[in-house]
């Protein structure tokens, strides 16, 4: 119990096999199931009566639901809006893996890069495949800027190309390094409550404190993950 | 005697609610400030760490790919550095146009 390590390892629930392909359901596929379903049911309880006078319940979905609608509006514009569904269900199910990881005994897939990587991937084929779809092969400016001679091409392309790709990249190891980061400092100063004996009701009302900081950094960093996403779909919608 | 003074009394509150509600806000926005720059510092350096990493990944799976080790993989080890810069240049580009525009 004392590696503060240990809280991240995958344990598998029910191992299954195909193909030689190891896809067993895992403690983060469990939590990945549950934060899908939280956020399902939180919707569902919240909007359960709607009534054009929002009551208390309902005025909170609202509100979150207003919050990403003007993210998005402000950062992609009105022909963003188009997206604004995947938007939406990306900043919930990382929000949600943040806040649920806080729990004892939870696990973070969010600190996970297989897990966040996939997800950024994902936005990276999406703003590609928009990019493309909207210019044609006007998209090819993104890897070869206009003006310049295509005697540097060979210098420039893998450069812009390096840079695209790398996007998701630093995506990933900001979410990562924040969630990782957190829980193994929660941990170690919570190994110290034990390791005190009688006066170690002081790291316990740090551990306290620093639980509060991390549910906001938990949901800063959905925030900041969100806006960054829409930064790179309003690239892909209308860049240089 | 008391109708006299209420306006006055109120006044005062008034200013007293009125300053509070400055100091307090400065150092709201004092500590934001601190915690956006933060951030921004920390785009910064990923960014920079992105271009490196993905570029060296990148020519390490040529290499592993054409059997060519080592070239591929210093070839664009610097091409994921300049990368990496041409991102920091980007981001800090786009945050300065940002702060422009606030401004006016």
């Amino acid at each position: 119990m004392s590696n503060p390590m240990e809280q991240f390892n995958i344990k598998k629930i029910i191992p299954i096999e195909v193909g030689g392909y190891d896809i067993s359901f895992t403690n983060s596929s469990l939590f990945m199931f549950l934060a899908v379903i939280c956020c399902s049911f939180l919707f569902l309880f919240c909007l359960r009566r709607r009534t054009i006078v929002p009551t208390g319940a309902q005025a909170f979905a609202e509100m979150i639901y207003n919050f990403i609608h003007s993210l998005v509006r402000e950062n992609v514009g009105v022909e963003g809006l188009k997206y604004f569904s995947f938007i939406f269900s990306l900043f919930l199910f990382v929000a949600f893996g943040n806040v649920l990881g806080l729990f004892p005994y939870a696990f973070t897939f969010t600190s996970h890069v297989a897990a966040v990587g996939t997800l950024s991937l994902t936005a990276l084929l999406l703003n590609i495949a928009i990019g493309i779809k909207k210019k044609k092969w006007g998209y090819i400016h993104t890897i070869m800027p206009k003006g310049i001679p295509w005697a540097l091409a060979p210098l420039v392309m893998p450069i812009e190309t390096i840079s695209l790709l790398s996007k998701p990249f630093s995506l990933t190891v900001r979410l990562v390094a924040n969630m990782t980061v957190g829980h193994i400092m929660l941990k170690i100063i919570a190994g110290f409550v034990v390791a005190l004996g009688a006066v170690g009701f002081i790291p316990l009302l740090f551990d306290a404190g620093i639980i509060i900081f991390e549910l906001f950094i938990a949901l800063l960093q959905a925030f900041i993950y969100t806006v960054l996403s829409c930064i790179y779909l309003s690239d892909a919608l209308h860049s240089h | 005697m008391t109708k006299e003074n209420i306006p006055e009394k109120l006044k005062k509150l008034e200013e007293k609610i009125e300053s509070f509600r400055n100091t307090s806000s400065k150092q709201k926005q004092k500590s934001a400030e601190y915690s956006i720059a933060v951030g921004r510092g920390v785009r910064l350096a990923a960014d920079l760490l992105a271009g490196v990493v993905v570029g060296s990944g990148i020519g390490f799976v040529l290499d592993w790919l054409l059997n060519t080790r080592p070239i591929m993989l210093v070839v664009f080890l610097l091409f994921g550095g300049a990368a990496g810069f041409l991102n920091i240049y980007r981001t800090a580009h786009s945050t300065e146009q940002h702060n422009e525009l606030k401004d006016h």
